[in-house]
């Protein structure tokens, strides 16, 4: 279904799918939706609150005009 | 030359919790003390100040795992918090008696929908939906003149028929690891497949990345 989603989408970017064991979000205990920016040092940059009201896009943004030197 | 930027969108599928605690002997109102007590108001974070960081804290999530632990013992004081003068206190409230699932607590959080905390409404309405309760006063919010209750109205709308065990997957996990990605330090690693089926390793990109978990619960 993922892969169908993402042909739907037609994302040209990675999409990924935690496996049964929820393994990625057991390494983030991001439950149950959380936004992060990871610069390229692999350091987090920036944490959004809890979602999915905790999103602030204009936070991610500022977050990303300091990483990315456009 | 601009770095590469990729969105990672992960699925999460609730599937098997790893370790599930068992019920929680804590005093739930003991724990919504210390929530209340908690600055959980906006503020800046960071070395960054001109970038506001949202104020969630391994503090805030930690306690509100313990409390979903307590199961049923907690639904009552959770209740009685949806009236709580502290914003958050209500929010939390509502937020975990979806997450605990106790069907009691149903006309506490359709009350709650109507109330003039945006925050709260829309915790009460997903929780609604995980307790697969309140259709009429969700499909109501639908049409809400706040564009934000219409949106998690309509989503729990499609969460109603579905609702897996929300608190299985809640407390299962691992409270040593809450919310612990904290800025400045290194992301955790992790691999995973991709949908054609590569693999993905976090500490292999190159660039900045950007990860969006996305809980699936349909």
């Amino acid at each position: 279904m993922a892969s169908e989603c993402a042909k739907l989408l037609e994302l040209s970017i990675p999409f990924l799918v935690d496996d049964m064991k929820d393994t990625a979000n057991m390494e983030y205990a991001a439950w149950p939706d959380r936004l992060y920016v990871i610069d390229a040092s692999g350091k987090i940059l920036y944490k959004a609150g809890r979602g999915p009201w905790g999103f602030k896009p204009e936070e991610a943004r500022k977050a990303l005009d300091h990483a990315i030197p456009w | 030359m601009r770095s590469v930027l990729f969105l990672v969108w992960l699925w999460l599928s609730l599937g098997l919790p790893t370790c599930v605690h068992a019920q929680s002997q804590e005093d739930p109102v003991k724990l919504i003390e210390s929530y209340a007590a908690l600055d959980l108001d906006d503020k800046a974070q960071g070395e960054r100040s001109e970038v506001r960081f949202d104020d969630a804290s391994k503090d805030r999530v930690c306690l509100e795992h313990r409390l979903v632990a307590c199961g049923k013992a907690a639904v009552k004081p959770l209740v009685a918090a949806l009236a709580s003068d502290n914003r958050h206190v209500r929010a939390m409230a509502a937020e975990l008696l979806g997450a605990i699932g106790d069907k009691t607590a149903v006309p506490s959080l359709v009350t709650a929908t109507k109330g003039s905390d945006t925050t709260t409404r829309i915790y009460a309405i997903q929780s609604l939906a995980w307790l697969r309760s309140g259709k009429d006063v969700i499909d109501e919010a639908t049409k809400d003149g706040d564009e934000s209750v219409a949106f998690v109205a309509k989503r729990a709308q499609e969460q109603l028929a579905a609702a897996p065990g929300v608190r299985e997957a809640f407390s299962g996990v691992d409270r040593d690891k809450l919310d612990s990605a904290e800025i400045g330090k290194p992301a955790p690693d992790f691999s995973l497949p991709t949908a054609d089926g590569k693999t993905w390793k976090l500490s292999e990109q190159k660039g900045i990345v950007v990860l969006l978990f996305q809980l699936a619960d349909w």
